[in-house]
């Protein structure tokens, strides 16, 4: 079984993003796949295939992009809180 | 100029924009009056504009933001382009029509959370007159 790293990313000052569901996903769908019809087998491939392009999306971000993704959606956030202030 | 900002604004949102009042703010300014002052600081934040250029980039949501560019070209027939910026949790996605959308990343990235902390920073000052670092109101001059 393919071993997954274990961190994903980490923003400073937050708890590093562990990167254990795959492996939780791989382990659970073997255990469906035992006793899983084709059909829903495949349904279940299906998804551990979405479960695994979603992980490499979070895996090629790095921490300095997620610190700076992170940095926009609080300017976002400010302006958001400076404009009601003003409206009012 | 308020007029180059409700066709802006209607081709981004398609909102009308009836009994816009221009610049100078009324007692409590709209929301979008607050934007088009915005969107003005953060067209010079990139330099000197072309001549026969208009530029806006602005903050729409908490996570939309807005690159708008208009020009004429050689034939006089006004060209105009609409950038939006999405942040999403994997990435901040680049919008074009007409273009594949792709999560900005690298020089790019970097370049788009320098215009957004500098638009932040002057917008705070200018629109708001807060401190950008402490939040807290700047003292009269």
């Amino acid at each position: 079984m393919k071993k997954t790293p274990d961190v994903v990313y980490k923003i400073p000052g937050e708890q590093p993003v562990v990167a254990n569901t795959l492996e939780t996903v791989r382990q659970d769908l073997e255990l469906i796949f035992q006793s899983a019809s084709p059909a829903e087998a495949l349904r279940y491939d299906n998804t551990a295939l979405q479960n695994e392009a979603r992980f490499d999306v979070q895996k090629a971000l790095n921490t300095e992009q997620a610190r700076m993704i992170a940095e926009a959606a609080a300017f976002g956030h400010g302006l958001k809180d400076r404009r009601l202030a003003a409206t009012r | 100029m308020a007029g180059f900002f409700v066709s802006t604004w209607r081709l981004i949102i398609g909102a009308d924009q009836d009994g816009y009042g221009g610049l100078s703010f009324k007692a409590r300014p709209t929301e979008r009056e607050l934007i088009q002052r915005e969107s003005e600081i953060g067209g010079r934040l990139f330099g000197p504009v072309p001549a026969g250029h208009h530029r806006q980039f602005f903050n729409l949501d908490p996570t939309t933001w807005v690159w708008y560019e208009e020009w004429r070209d050689e034939k006089g027939k006004m060209q105009h382009t609409t950038t939006r910026y999405e942040l999403h949790e994997n990435g901040i996605l680049k919008v074009q029509e007409g273009v594949p959308y792709y999560y900005i990343e690298g020089q790019e990235l970097q370049n788009l959370i320098a215009a957004m902390r500098l638009y932040y920073e002057q917008v705070s000052r200018e629109v708001y007159r807060h401190d950008p670092l402490t939040g807290r109101p700047l003292a009269a001059a």
